[in-house]
This record gives C-alpha cells, sequence and structure tokens, in this order.
C-alpha cells in the first residue's frame, strides 16, 4: 500500500499547464512595474529634495535666530551700557564731590592756621 | 501608517528645531544680578525719594557691555574687562530730612569689618562721606563710597582691578562731571 | 543574468508550469495559484541582476514559489482541517462522481494533498511533482533535511490512511 500511495503521487502529480495567457499577464504587470519605477524615481528624489529644503529651512532659521538674537544680545548691552555708564557718572561726581569738599575742608584748615 | 509616522517624524524634528532657535532666546530672558550684600536694604531710601537710580552689573553683563562697545569708548570698554561688579544706588530728594540718617549709619557700620581701609571718612551735621578701599600690590581691588547729603544719598561698590585714572577716564566723558572734575583739580593746586 | 523583455518572456514560459503548479498544489484554487505565480515571476524580475544562471533561476523559482504559496496560505489563515471539511462535503455532494473515473481518483488525491499541513504538503508537492530530494527540499524551504525527511514519512503515512478510506468510499459508490 505503502508503495502504491508514493507511486501514485509521482504518477499524477505532474506538472500542470499555466493558464493560457498567462506570460503575456506577467509581461503586463512587469510593464506596470517597470512605469511605476519610472514615477517613483522622481518620488525618491523628491525626499532627496525634502531632505535639502528641511536643511536649508533650518539653516535659514538658525541664521535668522542668530541674527534675531544677536540683535537682541546688541540691544541688551546697549542698555547695559547705558546703565554702566550711569554707574560711572555718579561714581565719578560723587569722588569729585568728596575730593571738592576735602579739598575745600583742607583750604579752610590752611587758612585756619595762617 | 507610513504618512502619521513621517507627520510624527517632521512634528519632533520641528519641535526639536523650535527650542534649538528658542534656547538663545531662553538664556537672555532672565540676565543674573550681582548680590548685594553690602547695600542690602538700601532701596528703602528710595521712598520718599524723587529720583532713584539703581544699577546692578556682574561680571557676565560687563562682558556683554564691553563686546559691543564703540571704538570712541575704549576706556570705558577696558574698565568693564577690569571689574567684576558695579552697584550704584543713587537717591535724590527734593528737600533735606527725607531720610533718616541713623539708617545710613547702619550701611557705614557694615564697612568697619571686611578688611576695608578708610581713606576718607567725613561727617558733620548734615552730611557724612566714606570711602573705602581693598587694595593689593597690583593697586585697588575694591571701592564703596557712601555719600549722604541733605538732598542726595549714593551708594557706591566696584569690584574688580582698577586704579583712580581708570575711574577718572571713565566718568570723564560726561561733560558736566569733566568740566566738576577739572574744577576740584584747580582748587586742590 | 541579464535578459531583455524577449529572453524574461522565454523564462516566463519555460518555467510557468512549475512555478503554477507549486502554487496549486500547495493551495488549491486555481485563481489563487494564479495570483501568487504572477506575483513570483514579477519578483523574478526585480531579482534576475542578482541571479547567476538557468540552474539558480529554477532553484530561486521553487524556493519563492513555495514560500509565497506559504505565506498566502498564512494571510488567508487556511487551515488543513477546513479543507479536510470541504473535501468531505463535496466527496458526500458527488462531485467527483461527475469525471471520469481516472479523473476523479487523480482529483481525490490532490484534494488529500491539501488537507495535509502546509510544510508536509510542501515537501510532498516537491518531493513527487518536481522530484527534488530531500537536501534540495531542505535547501528551498530552509530546513533541516531531518524535519523534511519526518514530513515526508508523516505526509505519506497521512495519505496513505486517507487514501484507504477514500478507496473503500470509492469502491462503495461504483
Amino acid at each position: 500500500m505503502s508503495d502504491d500511495i508514493e507511486q501514485r503521487l509521482k504518477n499524477e502529480l505532474e506538472r500542470v499547464a499555466a493558464p493560457e495567457g498567462f506570460a503575456d499577464r506577467v509581461g503586463e504587470r512587469v510593464r506596470v512595474w517597470e512605469h511605476g519605477r519610472l514615477h517613483l524615481i522622481p518620488r525618491r528624489m523628491l525626499h532627496v529634495w525634502q531632505a535639502v529644503a528641511a536643511v536649508a529651512l533650518i539653516a535659514v532659521l538658525l541664521g535668522g535666530a542668530e541674527a534675531v538674537h544677536r540683535r537682541q544680545e546688541q540691544r541688551q548691552a546697549e542698555v547695559i551700557r547705558r546703565q554702566f555708564d550711569l554707574a560711572m557718572e555718579i561714581t565719578h561726581r560723587t569722588l569729585n564731590g568728596v575730593g571738592e569738599r576735602v579739598s575745600e575742608a583742607g583750604v579752610k584748615h590752611d587758612k585756619g592756621e595762617r | 501608517m507610513k504618512a502619521p509616522m513621517r507627520w510624527t517624524r517632521t512634528g519632533i524634528t520641528m519641535v526639536v528645531a523650535a527650542l534649538f532657535v528658542a534656547a538663545p532666546f531662553q538664556a537672555m530672558a532672565a540676565p543674573p544680578q550681582q548680590k548685594d550684600e553690602l547695600f542690602a536694604g538700601a532701596e528703602k531710601f528710595a521712598k520718599n525719594a524723587k529720583s532713584s537710580t539703581e544699577v546692578n552689573l556682574d561680571k557676565n553683563m560687563l562682558g556683554m557691555a564691553g563686546k559691543f562697545a564703540d571704538d570712541g569708548d575704549k576706556e570705558a570698554a577696558g574698565l568693564t574687562k577690569k571689574l567684576d561688579f558695579v552697584i550704584v544706588r543713587d537717591y535724590e530728594y527734593d528737600k533735606p530730612g527725607q531720610y533718616n540718617m541713623a539708617d545710613v549709619e547702619e550701611f557705614r557700620n557694615r564697612l568697619d569689618n571686611g578688611g576695608w581701609s578708610h581713606v576718607v571718612k567725613e561727617r558733620s551735621a548734615t552730611e557724612s562721606t566714606d570711602v573705602c578701599m581693598k587694595t593689593d600690590s597690583d593697586g585697588v581691588t575694591e571701592l564703596v563710597v557712601i555719600d549722604a547729603e541733605p538732598n542726595e544719598l549714593t551708594f557706591v561698590h566696584l569690584k574688580g582691578h582698577m586704579s583712580m585714572s581708570d575711574l577718572e577716564k571713565a566718568g570723564s566723558k560726561y561733560g558736566a562731571s569733566q568740566r566738576k572734575a577739572t574744577k576740584v583739580k584747580a582748587k586742590v593746586k | 543574468m541579464r535578459v531583455d523583455e524577449q529572453g524574461f518572456r522565454g523564462l516566463v514560459e519555460e518555467h510557468q508550469s512549475m512555478v503554477f503548479s507549486i502554487a496549486l498544489r500547495m493551495l488549491g484554487d486555481r485563481g489563487a495559484a494564479e495570483e501568487v505565480a504572477q506575483d513570483v515571476f514579477v519578483e523574478l524580475h526585480h531579482a534576475m541582476a542578482s541571479l547567476e544562471s538557468d540552474d539558480h533561476v529554477r532553484f530561486w523559482l521553487r524556493r519563492v514559489a513555495s514560500h509565497r504559496a506559504l505565506d498566502f496560505l498564512r494571510r488567508r489563515r487556511t487551515r488543513p482541517e477546513a479543507f479536510a471539511e470541504e473535501w468531505t462535503e463535496q466527496l458526500n455532494d458527488g462531485v467527483s462522481s461527475r469525471m471520469p473515473a481516472g479523473d476523479a481518483m487523480e482529483t481525490r488525491l490532490e484534494r488529500m494533498l491539501l488537507t495535509l499541513p502546509e510544510s508536509m504538503r510542501a515537501a510532498v508537492v516537491l518531493r513527487y511533482q518536481e522530484e527534488m530530494s530531500p537536501a534540495e527540499i531542505a535547501g528551498v524551504l530552509s530546513q533541516p533535511v531531518a524535519t523534511v525527511k519526518s514530513n515526508l514519512q508523516r505526509g505519506l503515512e497521512m495519505l496513505r490512511r486517507k487514501a484507504e478510506v477514500v478507496l473503500k468510499e470509492f469502491v462503495r459508490e461504483r
């Protein structure tokens, strides 16, 4: 019986013919795929361009941010600078005032001694 | 499935970029200030003042001021590099008696400790002046001025290696002060 | 291998029967078998550059046809039990009685084949349709040779048991 089933499989499991027009349909699908690939290439290129555009956009953003940052920093520096000048002016004025008073006191003292 | 993933990725990229772009502004939002221990509480003198000026610049801020200095401000720019901090409080009053001299005394007493050398210590019924310094072999390292006049009260605290000529040069660009300084020099002669 | 359009068509015509038959015996459905066979040849077209000889192409086609058929079965979640039930129902409905005796027996053998678990079925199809050795089948299915041999033995045993039942039914019907 075991020989029989093996023999039957050998005899009966023969290749069957592919359906009529199979090769044509495969050819058509390959052509469709090739056509799709032609469209796929620009799509891939589009990804490259998207990446380039994204990098350019980030560069512009960073450049713009840097420019704005620098302008803000400059503006802040000007404010600080004015504060510094004011502080120095007050310091200078105060020290001069002190010097003036000290020297006046010295002159009075000298006159008194004479 | 791919499109949402792409959008998620794009979103994350944009957020990271936004944070990256915003970072410098964040850092600039609140500039730090020098802790003012010597004159802490002096703001109470602003209460009756007709005008008050309070300047507190730390090393970073002085660095920034020096960085963008004009060519004509070389002396001032040079001084910003030398100084570690600048604290100035100036209160002007309409008439005498708008502040309590006893309150000023509290600030003068702080100069008794901490290794200060008194250069000027002047007292009268209506005025008082204290000029204190700390020095090392290279010159002045710290300067404090407390000047109390009937209509004006001034606190100055500068730290850094400086000379009196540095201060004079930095302050000399103001015409009035220059004239006043010249007048003082002439009188001293 | 580099082939032009005509050369590729020649390859399709040469191997279409083999690929279609592997898919058909694995799936038991001509429509599905053609779909899988077409996919295999489209895939072959993409893979031509990496194939080195006619033998390589034949090995590749058998391998990809078997795997794509198995993938198709997994996607369809087809269970052997379902086929067995379907087969029994059709047998009882006398579908095969409309065919000549020899055709009916062949159909029954193929239907019995479809009741085998997928890995056994693939091994049996490649062994008896393609006349491949267990070692060659192991290469195509990416399985150890011992597994292939075991699947073949167990597959044959299951087919024997089913054939005995079918034969009795067939004799009783006649």
